[in-house]
């Protein structure tokens, strides 16, 4: 039981409150007279920074940190030995500058959340700051299978460097609902007020009675409270919202104080818990930023003018944006663009986009809906270029451009379920029969899209730029159906359930080097993938979840590739 | 299609780049200004086969090399503003290097497709993907 409590205090002496943390900058920055870039830079140089005897004493301590400090003391180390030493305390000094912040997730999609969440830490801070970051921490840390973890798993602990950082995060992130600064928290009410009183948490500005205004929020993941519960859980808390002087204002208040509980449910995940039922965790927090969910909200496919089968949701178009680190001015691709519904949620981060689709039907819309409609519906800029085009014959300048061109590209290939993979047949038409001729397509295997999208990819991305696609694939699934290639480097792959049969993962990939770098080592360009394709869970996809025999892909010719 | 985009485009069937661009119609939607845009573009852009279709459109005099940034040049990035940025080609042609293939464009989409089709009979393609289509 005593478990939490514990845990949050060593959290505490790590400078988790706003104003221990100030307090321990100034003693840094006046006693050494050194700016907290100056810090992190000496980290990331290596070099050491300051002497132990005039480090503070609310120093961090690390338990590892102990045994090393231990046995300097006791002598028995060689000078190297010490500068590694010195190096380890700076790793703790910016941990320590670190805040520490409670991020409450909505209950959707909870195996995006971390990629979600590491890809803002990367589009906000760049691409030290992401290799820097810890990566979240569930709050949840009792006993319980999966189910109860990943319900429990809704409360995240996250290190970041600032408030701005945790403000800019949250607003791009479709599945954040809330980030705080915890005040306290506990296995019950009790803990978590105990929680509160021990660590006394800083709670500027509340504290002063100036203009600051703020309400209490009561919020049970997965159920709500009548008001007479509310005001009880409320008045629980009276010790600690005694202290606020700022005024009690239920419309527009500039700060909200949420309680937050978790309650599991007895009778397992799929039910709502009843009323009777305690919570396993309490927290108590000041809510400093609001998630991005209005996204998902206001681009929702229900309001949307064109829309067809295939149409991605808005809130998974928006997460494939995030993943795909795009932010404005970022050039985007969707080469399958179908209605467009992918590259709306890129054009509404402000990238110019480009959408190419073979079939020209579906580029055209339907009267006067069209992926133009949709861009005017949202008063969004008109995509840089609508194409019908082929892209296993593709009409960009791939490679040509050193260094690419492209900053991401986002994209639900098609793998014969709605939208048959097809390409054009190749052959000559007699100039006088061209006006009319319908062009022949044939039937494409999966594979054959897979691995052309990673050639294209590597051809046409900047370095450091990224490719988001769904991969259908079926409970068979193992990893190595992931395709590789050798300038993509895999950043993250979630698994979405459909149905029984049928599952999607979203796969991110980065490239990570030129594709001259990798040409120099030819083995290594080498497409690993088309080689066993027909073992993977994705072959034959349509096949087996359709069950129709006739879809099978060993029908299919294979392709010439040059 | 945009003239940004133009300048990313190669004929697929001869590979040849560039392709000649002959609008017939053409539009010019205004947009917010964004000089950093132009500038990280640029890196990525063909100067020379930019600057030969802005003048062959009559979009304006690009200077013969690339500026370096806004400040060097203001007036060169406000004139790509307009011609990367703000116009449209609603139809048009494009023509392959080698002059071997056109392809239209039309209603602001290029048709890209290695053989030509008449826009309006594509019907008979629809019932081919409807075949496939099983929602
Ligand atoms: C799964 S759908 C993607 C739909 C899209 N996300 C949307 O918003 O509607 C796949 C698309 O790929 C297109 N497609 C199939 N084969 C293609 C090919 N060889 N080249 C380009 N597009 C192709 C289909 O016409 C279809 O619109």
């Amino acid at each position: 039981m005593r478990h939490r409590v514990v845990e949050n205090k060593s959290c505490v002496d790590r400078g988790s409150t706003p104003l221990a943390r100030r307090k321990f900058l100034h003693i840094l920055i006046s006693k050494h007279s050194v700016g907290f870039q100056r810090i992190k830079n000496t980290l990331l140089m290596g070099t050491d920074y300051g002497t132990h005897n005039q480090r503070p004493s609310a120093f961090p301590v690390k338990d590892g940190l102990f045994k090393q400090r231990d046995s300097a003391r006791a002598g028995t180390i060689t000078g190297r030995e010490r500068k590694r030493i010195q190096r380890v305390d700076l790793v703790g000094v910016v941990r320590f500058l670190m805040m520490r912040f409670l991020v409450l997730f909505r209950g959707t999609f909870q195996g995006f959340r971390h990629p979600e969440f590491c890809s803002l830490v990367r589009l906000i801070g760049g691409l030290e700051r992401a290799d820097a970051f810890q990566g979240l921490q569930p709050c949840w840390k009792g006993e319980g299978n999966e189910e109860t973890r990943q319900h429990g798993d809704v409360f995240q602990w996250v290190e970041l460097d600032s408030l701005e950082e945790a403000r800019r995060i949250a607003s791009r992130s479709v599945l954040i609902r809330a980030i705080f600064i915890c005040w306290g928290c506990g296995r019950s009410y009790q803990e978590c007020l105990d929680n509160v009183l021990e660590t006394d948490p800083d709670m500027e500005p509340l504290l002063s009675d100036g203009d600051e205004s703020f309400k209490c929020v009561i919020d049970g993941f997965g159920r709500s409270y009548s008001y007479d519960d509310q005001i009880s859980k409320m008045t629980f808390f009276t010790p600690v919202l005694s202290k606020l002087k700022a005024k009690v204002r239920l419309k527009k208040p500039a700060h909200e104080i949420w309680i937050m509980e978790d309650v599991f449910p007895s009778k397992g995940h799929r039910h709502i818990p009843d009323r009777s039922e305690q919570p396993r965790q309490v927290f108590l927090g000041l809510k400093i930023a609001d998630g991005g969910h209005h996204y998902a909200s206001s681009y929702t496919l229900k309001r949307r003018k064109y829309i067809g089968t295939t149409s991605m949701d808005a809130e998974l178009s928006f997460i494939m944006a995030n993943q795909a680190v795009v932010k404005p001015g970022s050039v985007v691709m969707d080469p399958f663009v179908g209605t467009g519904s992918i590259i709306i949620s890129a054009a509404a981060f402000g990238a110019e986009v480009i959408g190419s689709d073979i079939d020209m039907n579906v580029l055209r819309g339907k009267e006067d809906r069209d992926i133009r409609s949709n861009f005017s519906q949202y008063n969004l800029n008109f995509p840089a270029g609508i194409i019908r085009c082929d892209l296993l014959k593709s009409p960009w300048r791939d490679g040509s451009v050193s260094g690419g061109w492209l900053d991401a590209i986002l994209c639900d290939p098609p793998y014969g379920i709605r939208e048959g993979s097809r390409s054009f047949n190749e052959y000559e038409v007699p100039e006088e029969l061209k006006a009319g001729h319908i062009p022949q397509t044939k039937r494409v295997r999966f594979s054959d899209h897979l691995v052309n999208l990673l050639d294209f990819a590597a051809k046409n991305l900047v370095v450091h730029g990224r490719l988001v696609f769904w991969l259908p694939t079926t409970p068979d699934y193992s990893d190595e159906d992931v395709p590789t290639h050798a300038c993509m480097k895999l950043v993250s792959n979630c698994e979405q359930v459909l149905t029984m049969r049928f599952r999607r993962r979203l796969l991110t990939f980065e490239k990570f080097h030129s594709l001259e770098r990798a040409e120099l080592d030819s083995e290594l360009v080498r497409l690993t993938y088309g080689e066993r394709s027909t073992k993977s869970a994705h072959t034959n996809f349509a096949a087996t979840v359709l069950r129709q025999q006739h879809r099978r892909e060993e029908t299919l010719e294979l392709p010439r590739r040059k | 299609m945009r003239i940004l985009t133009h300048n990313f485009m190669q004929c697929p069937r001869s590979k040849s780049y560039p392709m000649r661009l002959v609008p017939t119609e053409v539009e010019t939607v205004e947009t917010e200004y964004s000089g950093e845009f132009i500038e990280h573009m640029l890196k990525r852009l063909n100067w020379d086969v930019l600057r030969s279709t802005a003048s062959e459109l009559e979009l304006g005099e690009l200077p013969e090399t690339m500026p370096e940034s806004e400040e060097s040049n203001p007036e060169a990035f406000k004139l790509l503003h307009k011609i990367l940025m703000e116009t449209h080609v609603k139809s048009g042609t494009l023509v392959s290097g080698d002059g071997s293939t056109t392809y239209q464009i039309n209603n602001y989409i290029a048709n890209m497709m290695t053989t030509s089709t008449d826009p309006s009979t594509s019907n008979e393609q629809q019932k081919e993907s409807e075949d496939v289509d099983m929602e």
